[in-house]
């Protein structure tokens, strides 16, 4: 009978452990690591369209954190320039290239080659 | 296009400092080899008073502007001439052309006789007058006139092109009133 519990209680003992263990990874509570790998995830990637000299979309709804590549479909080379503190600056792009940015922040921006040409990026 | 609209368009331009030749607007349809011929005149002509301004000119505004116009015109004759060899056209000389190159001279000469801000002032009075003429033309009479698809489609893909470059003229002209 003393046998019996003792080997019950062993078992109790070791069991209490792996119950800890599990309740911890349940699944609707993740670690700060997984949460920033999730919203890493969740990042979009845009694309602005440059043709018929005009930015398409003109204006476009980003994550701070989202990809945004503009593409050359045009004829001639433009620029992608911040108006705000040179925020960002592309340099000249061709016709059929490309070019991408991070999001940081919202942004008025312009071609610097046609300065009539001219977009925004609004963060959400 | 009726011959009366053509007229019509003929006289309006008629009516501005510059005019695209009447040969342009005239009621007999240009040849998809003379529309050739045509675009890539009128696009060397704005390169020839573009290297005039960048030679002239002590104002950045209107260098950094020239030079877009020898850049941009110079992508769309290459487009052009891509685009003839492709289909086998050899641009054909017209009343149009010749037409163009001889209004071209004399603008020149009259370039050439000014200098610092009265030379400003006309190269970019002359750019807005251009570029408005040769929108009309490109418009009412080159795409209607094209009966090759390709060559339709990219005399209308340079239209918002010549039409961004007459705005950035016009913000310019602004700016010398200043």
């Amino acid at each position: 009978m003393r046998k019996l519990i003792a080997v019950l209680g062993i078992r109790i003992y070791l069991l209490f452990p792996i119950l800890f263990l599990f309740s911890c990874s349940s699944p609707n509570k993740k670690s700060p690591a997984d949460q920033t790998e999730m919203k890493e995830q969740i990042h979009n990637v845009d694309t602005v369209t440059i043709q018929l000299m005009k930015f398409n979309p003109e204006a476009l709804n980003v994550n701070a954190g989202d990809t945004v590549v503009w593409i050359n479909k045009g004829l001639v080379p433009h620029t992608i320039k911040s108006y705000q503190d040179n925020k960002f600056y592309s340099d000249t792009l061709q016709p059929g290239k490309t070019w991408t940015l991070v999001a940081k922040d919202s942004a008025v921006y312009y071609c610097s080659i046609h300065p009539t040409m001219q977009g925004k990026l609004v963060l959400k | 296009m009726n011959p009366l609209t053509k007229s019509a368009i003929c006289l309006f331009l008629s009516a501005g400092l510059l005019s695209f030749p009447a040969s342009a607007q005239k009621s007999q349809k240009l040849t998809d080899p003379e529309i050739a011929s045509v675009a890539v005149t009128a696009n060397k002509i704005d390169i020839d008073y573009a290297k005039i301004a960048i030679k002239k000119s002590k104002n950045t505004q209107v260098v950094d502007f020239a030079k877009t116009m020898a850049k941009d015109h110079g992508a769309v004759i290459d487009q052009a001439v891509a685009l003839v060899t492709k289909l086998g056209v050899t641009p054909k000389d017209n009343a149009t052309s010749k037409s163009l190159n001889a209004q071209a001279v004399k603008t020149r000469k009259m370039l050439n006789s000014k200098s610092g801000k009265a030379f400003d002032k006309a190269y970019v009075d002359n750019e807005v007058a251009y570029h408005t003429a040769v929108i009309g033309a490109v418009e009412n009479v080159l795409i209607p006139d094209a009966t090759n698809k390709e060559l339709h489609d990219l005399l209308v893909s340079a239209v918002p092109l010549f039409k961004a470059h007459l705005e950035h003229a016009k913000m310019i002209q602004k700016s010398l009133e200043k």
